[in-house]
């Protein structure tokens, strides 16, 4: 069951990096020869690696146990 | 990609005016925005310590999102390109992620260039409307273009052209 966050967000990160890579690709192959706007490209990798690896990090970091906990037992207890 | 006949040479690449992305991207501005403030206002809320690191996971998260979404849309603004060459004019417009639609139109063929600067705005920035008019009576239309009377007047000159090499 804690396992379960851990694969959301590994799913969540090969959909995405599938989605960028694809998307780079289309660019690069349909952009202009020498077209002076593809530095754009650099920050929006380097910054999407960081946000990934900086999310993946604090993945070990949450209290998955607790908050797993809590919302199955918000989910088993009857509200009136 | 764009593949050039022998002795075809590009004169210009016309990417729409820079309003156009920046007019996307105050929705991303807005997006990010939301967030800051949630962070500023973060304090206020009764969260304990041990939760910290689960917000700021799922605030990462939420920036991934923004910043594809920011790259989308820059990308959708930016591979929309007409190109003039020696021979003729290629308009590309990208839909989407990934749809793409490329026509071209032979400069012996072009009729007649009409350009409309459409308000207050685009005449401070210096954008306008390009319409060309071919003899198949097709015409093609390519909106928020900069410094569209230099367009103008390249297409023109190579209408001329083809037409006196006729």
């Amino acid at each position: 069951m804690i396992a379960l966050p851990f694969l959301f967000h590994f799913v969540f990160l090969s959909v995405y990096a599938l989605l960028v890579f694809a998307l780079l690709w289309h660019y690069r192959r349909y952009s202009l020869l020498h077209d002076p706007a593809r530095f754009v490209i650099g920050p929006f990798l380097f910054f999407s690696v960081i946000f990934a690896l900086g999310a993946s990090a604090l993945l070990f970091y949450a209290p998955w146990d607790a908050l797993v906990s809590g919302a199955l037992l918000q989910l088993s207890v009857p509200s009136y | 990609m764009i593949t050039l006949h022998a002795d075809e040479r590009v004169l210009c690449a016309v990417h729409r005016h820079w309003i156009v992305v920046a007019q996307k991207m105050t929705m991303v501005v807005f997006l990010l925005l939301g967030a800051l403030i949630f962070f500023l206002l973060l304090p206020s809320f009764s969260i304990g310590p041990s939760l910290l690191p689960f917000i700021f996971y799922l605030f990462l998260i939420y920036l991934l999102i923004v910043l594809l979404v920011a790259f989308v849309l820059w990308m959708d603004y930016y591979l929309d390109v007409w190109i003039v060459t020696t021979e003729r004019v290629i308009d590309v417009e990208q839909i989407g992620m990934f749809r793409r639609e490329a026509s071209e139109f032979p400069l012996s063929n072009i009729q007649d260039v009409t350009v409309e600067i459409p308000g207050f705005i685009a005449t401070l920035l210096h954008y306008g409307t390009i319409r060309i008019q071919t003899a198949g009576n097709q015409s093609f239309v390519a909106h928020e273009i900069p410094d569209v009377d230099r367009v103008k007047n390249i297409i023109l000159e190579e209408a001329r052209k083809h037409r006196t090499l006729k």
